[in-house]
């Protein structure tokens, strides 16, 4: 009946629209819907040229006056992924629209590609879920990424941490801070990340180099961040955040707010102040681990369908302290560390940050407009203006008592444009330019020759990225680029060290000026890296996709690992850089399978990958340099022909409604091909697991985190000569073995009290429940102490 | 979309001031300020009143080629230890005078291997500086040799010790901010 009854009204609108032949008097109705469990959104957006609609509660909606031709309609929902179709309301009178719903799956992290047009289908993003958000609010971004199985992170302490990207990090992690690629001197080890993870909506990881519009030098893979405004008119939204821990005795205080005004204008602005001073492991307080840390964002946007411009700008204000016993003088003192079992600086726990200590600033400002062409696509063009300064703080004798050690400007301009053509749904393609100049000023009033030079640095590239889907199990993708980098440094090179390196035979031109056995230089040097990625994407059987992603890319060396040349004091290591490292050039082929319905309630994921890097750069110990100051180990950066071989699994079963249980494992094989031995730093094999149970509003999680000892490692353990007691003796010093592996529990329970319209949610963290000792192999201050012992947070969310 | 031109010149504008290449501001050399390049001992004898000028010193002396002291034995000797940055040839700073200055939070460190038989060291009342604790700190030595014997001896320059009693490097915790060896012949 049904059937027959809408046929006659087919035929009915048909002839209608025969009659009156261009009349723009066509409806469109349907609803929006959630792609995963087919509810109805409510207060979703519905816009094309410049009509703005918004669904009722039950997600319904209704367009009049359209007219026969092609409508390019986006439909966007606050927290749903935001979607372009095409529909001719001649054609049809009912559409539905799915919006794939991130927030329903709460429990777990997605483990499918998200809908976003960002990355072809090949290329595997993995998203943090907000429930991770909401957990991390008082950690930072780097320990909030290693919720995705094969990010690990490299630690100094438990404030400094970088996130490692299937074994890969620094320079090959590329940090994408709302649409702009974050440059805040991500080469050293010591430096994470100058980034809130409460600025952000979404945040999601990249693993390998495909994603080619981010940039053509992400060896490891790219971390993308957004801030996301929203779309609902005369709206007004956010939450309040309040945190308190015991381990630290500290806590964090944040709010966020969203506001929707008329006519397509919207804005944000978001704030977050966090305070921590020492922290402890079991035994003992884990002394000048203090953290200071303020952020500050606001954005304002007008969006249409058809324009849009967005304003945006961020603040990064961090004083972290590193710990006291791993500031040392040299190698007496690093062996006299190692022999002790304790720190060998415990002093009364403290809010104090004294030196050693970093400071960090860094701010993004940012515009972006965009116009959206009819039938052919969006082009957009943004500005982005960053400024980074870095001051790391030494234990100095009084005189300098204050004055800092590395103190560094890094300022950037980035303009970009982009053309996403989407015109036709099964071929999209997007092509874009890259400008970037960088200015890196090290203060000369330090009193300490300079760990980075001043240096410029010009890069232009030119990408193209193309996405076609042949039909509904099969697509293919394909992307290129090419980069040009210019660096013109001026640096001062002490001349002794400069006529030892050999630099007076291959570089004697570079000189220009010779002040008290200093040799000032001129280095300018040109890169050009070209990138190329291919992938297919396969759906089978409904539940089933395989994916394939392929990319050759190249790096340039970064500052470090050309200027170095000296004593870092922080670290009590001779570092050398080299002025004839040449780029990376990296091959990387990974794979991926997932069953999104195994046994009905299951979803498996086995991602395994391996890249073939040649020139490969790494830093490793070379040598004993004798000075008054004692002796230091030196560390060179080399290059040489390296393999990665590794696997990420990922498994989620739904138990029952209540019953969900999540485990992943991760395991990276990393091999020197030259001298045939294990890579240096590469993560331990780990395994993460989390039985969560919800009630309700009760929810309750279990987790476990397994991290067995790295096996594979090299031998860079060295003899030096020192006297003990009396009695001069040549130990065999041990750097290189890794410590025991170790497992840790967390129990993390959450209720959410509805008041009103608003709601109340109050957590209950315990990390670390046993109090276990235990040392990572990531972190550089594994030397000197044991990490954090037992923790226990309380978070309150107040979302309005 | 008036405006929007506007803004885009005005982009590629400041873009283009940015980028231009033509300031060539050369950077302020940087003299290492703080770091001892030099240890330097006068080492006198107390009968003779004849001195002796020992000194390591960067890029010169290496384990290897560590610089001899001679001494005679049944002797004494009075020694004072100076710390010196020649960073800068034209302009050697001498950083004894900071850590005098700043006595409770500097301890100087003279370890004798054990193969020099009965040479005792002990800071010289007379001439150390004594922190607030009444603690010399060695900057000034008196020395005392018995029987002939060779050695190392280690000079250490500690900074902010956890403790000043001791007999080993260990025991005093803090930084090492100099560390030289020195050849020592008893005859």
């Amino acid at each position: 009946m049904i059937i027959k009854y809408r046929s006659l009204l087919l035929v009915l609108l048909c002839s209608v629209q025969f009659i009156f032949a261009q009349e723009c008097d066509l409806e469109l109705t349907g609803k929006v819907l959630d792609f995963h469990n087919g509810e109805p959104l409510s207060n979703a957006v519905i816009s094309f040229d410049d009509t703005i609609i918004n669904t009722d509660i039950d997600g319904q909606y209704t367009l009049t006056g359209l007219c026969p031709k092609i409508y390019t309609v986006t439909v966007e929902h606050i927290e749903c992924n935001s979607k372009v179709v095409y529909v001719n309301p001649k054609d049809q009178t009912f559409y539905n629209f799915s919006l794939e719903h991130h927030s329903t799956d709460l429990t777990t992290i997605n483990l499918h590609a998200t809908g976003d047009h960002d990355s072809p289908k090949s290329i595997v993003e993995k998203k943090l879920s907000k429930k991770t958000l909401e957990r991390y609010r008082s950690k930072s971004l780097g320990d909030a990424l290693t919720e995705i199985t094969g990010v690990n992170s490299l630690n100094t302490g438990s404030t400094v941490v970088k996130p490692v990207i299937q074994g890969l990090h620094s320079s090959r992690v590329l940090m994408i801070n709302n649409g702009v690629r974050q440059q805040d001197q991500e080469w050293g080890v010591e430096h994470a990340p100058n980034m809130d993870l409460n600025a952000f909506e979404n945040i999601k990881v990249v693993k390998g180099a495909g994603a080619l519009q981010y940039g053509g030098d992400a060896i490891g893979g790219v971390v993308i961040t957004e801030s996301k405004m929203t779309s609902i008119q005369d709206t007004i939204f956010g939450r309040a955040n309040l945190s308190g821990s015991t381990n630290g005795r500290g806590g964090m205080v944040g709010a966020l707010t969203s506001i929707g005004f008329k006519n397509g204008w919207s804005a944000k602005v978001q704030g977050n102040a966090k305070r921590f001073g020492d922290v402890e492991a079991p035994e003992y307080i884990l002394s000048n681990t203090g953290i200071e840390e303020k952020t500050f964002s606001v954005g304002i946007r007008n969006h249409s369908f058809l324009n849009g411009i967005e304003a945006y700008y961020s603040l990064f204000d961090t004083e972290q302290g590193i710990l006291a016993a791993s500031h040392i003088g040299n190698i007496t003192d690093l062996v006299t560390a190692l022999n002790s079992a304790d720190p060998l600086i415990i002093r009364d726990f403290t809010y104090d940050i004294a030196a050693p200590k970093q400071k960090t600033q860094h701010h993004l400002a940012k515009l972006k407009a965009y116009h959206r062409f009819n039938n052919l696509g969006k082009w957009s063009l943004q500005y982005a203006y960053q400024a980074n300064h870095r001051e790391e703080f030494d234990v100095r004798r009084r005189r300098n008592a204050g004055r800092a050690s590395v103190d560094l400007k890094l300022l950037t301009h980035t303009l970009e444009t982009t053309m996403l053509l989407d015109g036709n749904d099964k071929f999209t393609k997007n092509i874009g330019v890259q400008v970037e100049y960088q200015e890196n000023i090290p203060n000369p009033s330090t009193g300490i020759r300079r760990l980075i030079p001043d240096y410029k640095k010009t890069t232009a590239g030119i990408y193209a990225v193309g996405d076609l889907h042949l039909n509904e199990q099969w697509s293919v993708d394909a992307g290129i680029r090419y980069d040009y980098i210019k660096i013109n440094a001026q640096k001062f090179y002490k001349a002794d060290f400069w006529n030892a390196r050999g630099y007076d035979r291959e570089f004697s031109s570079l000189i220009r000026d010779t002040l008290n056995n200093q040799f000032l230089t001129n280095p300018i040097l040109t890169y050009h890296n070209t990138a190329l990625s291919g992938g297919v994407h396969y759906e089978f059987r409904n539940t089933q996709e395989l994916s394939l992603s392929t990319s050759l890319v190249n790096r340039a060396p970064n500052p470090v690992e050309l200027f170095s040349d000296g004593l870092h004091h922080s670290a009590s290591i001779v570092e050398l850089g080299d002025l004839g490292i040449q780029q990376e050039q990296a091959l990387k082929f990974a794979l991926n399978y997932t069953h999104n319905s195994l046994f009905k309630n299951a979803q498996l994921s086995i991602a395994p990958h391996y890249s073939y890097i040649n020139d490969y750069i790494l830093l490793e110990p070379s040598g004993l340099s004798q000075t008054t100051r004692g002796a230091f180990l030196v560390w060179e950066y080399r290059q040489t022909k390296a393999f990665l071989l590794g696997v990420d699994i990922d498994l989620v079963y739904a138990v029952s409604k209540s019953w969900n249980f999540h485990t992943g494992f991760s395991y990276i094989y990393g091999q020197d091909k030259t001298l045939d031995k294990p890579l240096i730093q590469m993560p331990a094999p780990n395994f993460s697991s989390e039985m969560n149970y919800s009630h309700n509003r009760w929810n309750i999680a279990l987790k476990h985190q397994l991290v067995l000892r790295q096996e594979r490692f090299p031998d860079n353990n060295f003899t030096a000569t020192i006297l003990e007691n009396g009695v001069s003796v040549t130990p065999l010093i041990d750097i290189s073995s890794p410590p025991k592996g170790y497992q840790l529990f967390d129990i993390i329970t959450n209720y959410e009290q509805p008041l009103g319209k608003n709601t109340l949610g109050i957590a209950l963290q315990v990390h670390n429940v046993l109090n276990t000792s235990y040392r990572s192999f990531l972190n550089r201050q594994r030397y000197y102490s044991n990490e954090v012992g037992r923790n226990i947070q309380v978070n309150l969310q107040y979302k309005f | 979309m008036k405006t929007a031109t506007k803004i885009i010149a005005l982009l590629f504008l400041g873009m283009t001031i940015a980028c231009s290449d033509d300031d060539t501001a050369v950077p302020e050399v940087i003299n290492e300020e703080e770091v001892v390049t030099t240890v330097e001992l006068t080492i006198t004898d107390t009968e003779s009143n004849e001195a002796q000028i020992v000194s390591w010193a960067d890029g010169v002396n290496t384990m290897d080629n560590k610089p001899k002291i001679a001494l005679a034995a049944n002797k004494s000797y009075t020694t004072s230890v100076r710390f010196l940055n020649a960073s800068n040839p034209d302009d050697i700073e001498n950083i004894t005078e900071e850590v005098i200055e700043e006595k409770d939070e500097h301890l100087v460190f003279l370890a004798p291997e054990n193969t020099l038989t009965d040479f005792v060291i002990a800071s010289n009342p007379d001439a150390d500086a004594i922190d607030s604790n009444n603690i010399g700190i060695n900057v000034a030595t008196n020395w005392t040799t018995k029987a002939a014997s060779t050695g190392t001896l280690t000079v250490f320059l500690i900074h902010q010790p956890t403790s000043k009693t001791g007999t080993t490097r260990s025991a005093f915790g803090g930084e090492t901010e100099a560390e030289a060896v020195f050849d020592v012949t008893i005859e």
